[in-house]
C-alpha cells in the first residue's frame, strides 16, 4: 500500500534540499564574483519581487556579485530571526541616526 | 584611490537615478533592521536596561560621525581628477556642521537615564560597533569616499518613529530628559535623507561608484542588524556596571 503521506514528506524534503542547494550555489557564485541571473538568485532566496515595477526589477538584475552576496545573507538573517518579533515590527522605525 | 571611475565598462557613467536604485535595494534589506528595532525595544523587562545600553552603543557609533566625514573630505582633496569629489566634499562640509555635537546628546541623554557619561565614555566600544564603523574607514582610506554615502543613507534613512521616545518614556519610566536624541532625529532625519537623495543624484558616479555607495549601505545594515542583536539579547543580563 502506498503510503502517500510519506510520500509528499518525503517530496518536501527533497524541494528543501533542492532550494538549500541552489541558495548555497548562488551564495558561492556571488562570492566568487561568478554571479548568474542576480535576479533570479534573489527570486529563488524568497524575496518578494513579482509585485514590483520593471524599473526596480531592472535595477536587480544589474545588481554586482557583492551586493547579491551580501542581500542573500541579510534574507538568511531575516528568515533566522524569530517569529514573535514579528507582533512589534512596525513600531519603532530604525532607531538610527 | 583605486577606482577614478575612468574606462570602459564599471567605470563608465551609471543610468538612471542613483537615489532611487539605492533605495530599491535598501527597500529588500531594511526588514531585517525593522525586526533588529523591534526586537531591541520589545516591551517588558530589561527594557530599562537595554534602552541604556543602546545610548552607550549609539554615543561609541554617532562620536566617529563628524571624524568620518572629515576624514572622507580630506580624501577628496586628494581627488582633483574625479569628478565627484568637489561636489561630495562640499556636501560633507555641510553635513559636518548639521551633525557635531550628537554625541553630547547621547552621553546627556544616558546621564538622565541613570548612566555615568564618563563610564560610557571609557568603556571599550563594542566590537559590533568597530565592525559597523570601521569599515568605513577602511572604504573610505583604501577605496573612495563615495562609499561613506552608503553608511549615512541607511543611518539618515532609518530614524526613530516620531512617537518611539514617548512611549520608551512611559514603559521604562525615565524622565523625557533621557530620550532628547532619540526625539529630536525623529523630526530631523527626514530632510537629511532628502538631502542625500538630490546629492546622488547629482553626483556623477559611475557604475563601480554607485556600487560601492549600495555594499556599503547593505553592510550597513547588516552590521547594525547585529548590533541590535547583540544590545536586544544583553538585556537579558545584569545591568553594565556604567549604570547606577
Amino acid at each position: 500500500m502506498r503510503n502517500g503521506s510519506g510520500d509528499g514528506q518525503r517530496a518536501g524534503h527533497e524541494a528543501h534540499e533542492k532550494h538549500e542547494k541552489h541558495e548555497k550555489r548562488d551564495k558561492r557564485e556571488a562570492r566568487d564574483g561568478r554571479g548568474g541571473d542576480p535576479l533570479a538568485a534573489l527570486e529563488r532566496a524568497g524575496f518578494p519581487l513579482h509585485a514590483l515595477p520593471e524599473e526596480q526589477l531592472q535595477v536587480f538584475r544589474e545588481l554586482s556579485p557583492a551586493e547579491v552576496a551580501l542581500l542573500l545573507d541579510l534574507k538568511e538573517r531575516l528568515d533566522a530571526a524569530e517569529p514573535e518579533v514579528m507582533a512589534h515590527q512596525e513600531i519603532a522605525g530604525g532607531a538610527l541616526f | 584611490m583605486t577606482d577614478t571611475g575612468t574606462g570602459a565598462g564599471p567605470g563608465t557613467a551609471a543610468p538612471g537615478p542613483a537615489s532611487a536604485a539605492l533605495r530599491a535595494k535598501l527597500a529588500l534589506a531594511e526588514p531585517v533592521l525593522h525586526r533588529a528595532t523591534a526586537r531591541l525595544w520589545r516591551p517588558g523587562a530589561g527594557l530599562t536596561a537595554r534602552y541604556t545600553r543602546y545610548l552607550g552603543a549609539m554615543y561609541h557609533v554617532i562620536r566617529a560621525s563628524v571624524p568620518l566625514m572629515e576624514l572622507a573630505a580630506l580624501r577628496c582633496a586628494a581627488l582633483a581628477a574625479d569628478p565627484v569629489a568637489a561636489p561630495l566634499a562640499r556636501y560633507l562640509h555641510h553635513h559636518i556642521d548639521e551633525e557635531r555635537g550628537h554625541d553630547d546628546w547621547l552621553l546627556a541623554d544616558a546621564a538622565a537615564a541613570g548612566a555615568d557619561p564618563g563610564g560610557i565614555a571609557g568603556d571599550t566600544p563594542p566590537a559590533a560597533v568597530a565592525r559597523l564603523v570601521g569599515a568605513q574607514y577602511y572604504w573610505i582610506e583604501y577605496h573612495h569616499p563615495v562609499t561613506l554615502l552608503g553608511y549615512i543613507a541607511v543611518l539618515e534613512g532609518n530614524a526613530p518613529a516620531p512617537w518611539l521616545a514617548g512611549r520608551l518614556a512611559r514603559e521604562t519610566g525615565l524622565p523625557d530628559a533621557a530620550f532628547g536624541t532619540v526625539r529630536r532625529h525623529a523630526d530631523l532625519d527626514g530632510g537629511h535623507r532628502d538631502d542625500l537623495d538630490r546629492l546622488l543624484d547629482r553626483l556623477p558616479l559611475t557604475v563601480r561608484q554607485r556600487t560601492a555607495v549600495a555594499v556599503s549601505a547593505l553592510h550597513t545594515v547588516d552590521a547594525v542588524a547585529e548590533l541590535f542583536r547583540q544590545l536586544a539579547a544583553a538585556g537579558a543580563r545584569p545591568a553594565p556596571a556604567a549604570i547606577h
